[in-house]
């Protein structure tokens, strides 16, 4: 009889080829991350030397062009690939710590608790994340990388608290959880062993979608002027130099916008194409 | 000392009562049947007898597991009963396990705690041997591939074992068995009813089997309540609780058993 029963059972589910979509996403992604770390130590020009004329096209030794002051333009925007993946990374671990915590709490607080911190985040979320972002730099006096870094995430951590709340809630309803409980399982067990990995891959597409909206942002901070200074070579501030002289040297604000759609795409792709990995029970279904 | 009483239960929500002035003895060993349509409070009553009501549903009176009052305990009191006195196992099997951990760790968790409890620390084989030796207790085939296994991965009467497996592996003195097969197709029911009769036996733990199906109440327990909105309304022996019914509620129950009976009778 149980071998009967047995034979209904689904075969094991192998790893499945990733799909077209986690691919490319990755290629995108992992081309930004060599050019960052190639960056760190070899660069085709002096980001800061004048080594051309004022506004060159691209040409074969200026890949991109130069910008007004004649600087080679390809030099900078490897080094914002480094910038962009430093305020990604930087600004999603920093909402991750805390909206991961927060949602948490909320989910196995009290009903007061949960309605306060709930109602914090969908405030919080009210303001535009650029906005809030806006708001924090301004309140650390300086704008640096690191004061983008931090406003930033904390502007994107209310959502990732508030989609942690409601991730983590839905699994405390489940069977499986007052079955530990019933079994004498303790809260931070619990958190740990099943409501962490079960929230985990909804989440990490999550992070992925925000790591794109962070770089996006933070090059909208810098072509306000509110993001890294001089002379970090943000994209958004190669977007900004380049306004004045889009209708004479167009490529000056192209080849940054390039770098910065190629880098969001890439990151878009990754998460969705994460998402079929992270969950066992979609691996088998490509 | 009886394992647990429970005595003059109430439970309320708001105005409503969901359990009213229910009483349950369980001795060591026993194995008792609590019947009744869905709604009657079946399931809370189980939940209660640990501690796990639901936030907002109040308990009042007495329930005594393992000499331990329960209503009023704090949680850490309750946490230790949990498992070593009571374990459960549930209706659905498919959510009752974590659908992201693998068959093996989910059995290893309980395995652990009790270690955990006992104030040693068991080494990762030992852990492992003391899995497959579950796993095997509940008569699964393929050890090997089931511990590799997500719960997706097996069928429903592998992952109701599985279950039983981890509420074993608590070492509990009362397994309670919550609508246990309601779940499962009928085949499988069988196998499950006779695993749980037959483990419940061999390892001497008692056995709280909570249905709305009269024949599987009556082949695995030995004592019976018969609860109907909340109120017990008949209790005692399988024998005389069913043999003569001498509650509306019960007779309507046992005519419809028999009249399915009399129905299969004319088929044949």
């Amino acid at each position: 009889m149980t071998d009967l029963v047995d034979l209904q059972a689904p075969a094991p589910a192998r790893r499945t080829p990733r799909s077209l979509t986690l691919s490319v996403g990755l290629v995108l992604v992992g081309l930004h991350l060599f050019v960052a770390l190639l960056t760190l130590f070899w660069t085709p020009y002096d980001p800061t030397a004048m080594t051309g004329g004022r506004l060159e096209p691209p040409s074969w030794a200026h890949w991109a062009g130069t910008d007004r002051l004649g600087r080679d333009l390809f030099t900078q925007i490897m080094i914002g690939s480094r910038i962009a993946l430093t305020v990604g990374a930087g600004a999603v671990a920093i909402a991750a710590a805390i909206g991961v915590t927060l949602g948490v709490l909320a989910a196995f607080a009290t009903r007061t608790l949960d309605d306060v911190l709930a109602a914090t985040f969908d405030i919080l979320i009210a303001f535009p994340t650029l906005l809030l972002a806006m708001l924090v730099v301004a309140a650390t006096d300086t704008a640096s990388l690191f004061s983008a870094i931090l406003a930033l995430g904390i502007a994107i951590s209310a959502i990732v608290a508030r989609l942690t709340r409601i991730l983590a809630k839905r699994v405390l309803a489940m069977d499986y959880i007052t079955a530990a409980r019933t079994a004498g399982s303790s809260w931070p067990s619990i958190v740990f062993r099943h409501v962490l990995p079960n929230i985990w891959p909804t989440l990490s597409v999550n992070f992925a979608l925000q790591f794109g909206i962070a770089i996006i942002a933070e090059a909208s901070l810098s072509y306000l002027g509110l993001g890294a200074p001089p002379p970090n070579a943000s994209w958004g501030r190669l977007l900004q130099e380049a306004q004045g002289t889009v209708y004479t040297a167009p490529f000056g604000a192209v080849a940054p916008g390039i770098a910065l759609v190629s880098l969001v795409i890439g990151m878009n792709l990754l998460a969705d194409g994460l998402r079929d990995v992270g969950d066992p029970t979609r691996r088998r279904s490509r | 000392m009886s394992l647990l009483r429970i005595e003059n239960l109430t439970i309320r929500t708001g105005g409503q009562a969901l359990v009213k002035d229910m009483s349950l003895v369980i001795e060591p060993g026993a194995r008792v049947g609590l019947i009744g349509e869905s709604g009657s409070g079946k399931s809370l009553t189980a939940l209660a007898a640990i501690g796990l009501l639901p936030p907002g549903l109040k308990p009042e009176g007495s329930i005594l597991l393992d000499g331990v009052q329960v209503i009023g305990a704090s949680e850490e009191k309750l946490k230790a009963l949990r498992g070593r006195t009571a374990a459960f196992v549930f209706q659905e099997p498919l959510t009752a396990l974590d659908p992201l951990m693998k068959i093996g760790r989910q059995v290893a968790e309980p395995i652990a705690r009790r270690h955990r409890r006992d104030g040693r620390s068991a080494g990762r084989q030992e852990i492992v041997a003391e899995v497959r030796h579950y796993l095997e207790r509940v008569a699964l085939p393929d050890i090997d591939r089931i511990m590799n296994a997500y719960p997706f991965q097996i069928s429903g009467g592998q992952r109701q074992r599985v279950a039983i497996a981890m509420a074993l592996a608590c070492r509990p003195k009362l397994l309670i068995a919550d609508e246990p097969t309601t779940a499962l197709d009928v085949t499988t029911q069988a196998e499950i009813l006779e695993l749980l009769s037959t483990l419940v036996r061999e390892e001497g733990m008692a056995l709280l089997f909570i249905s709305h199906d009269l024949p599987v109440v009556a082949k695995v327990a030995e004592e019976v309540t018969v609860l109907r909105r909340g109120q017990v309304v008949e209790q005692g022996p399988v024998r005389s609780v069913f043999g003569s019914p001498q509650h509306e509620y019960t007779k309507m129950l046992v005519d419809a058993a028999a009249a399915f009976d009399r129905a299969l009778g004319a088929q044949q």
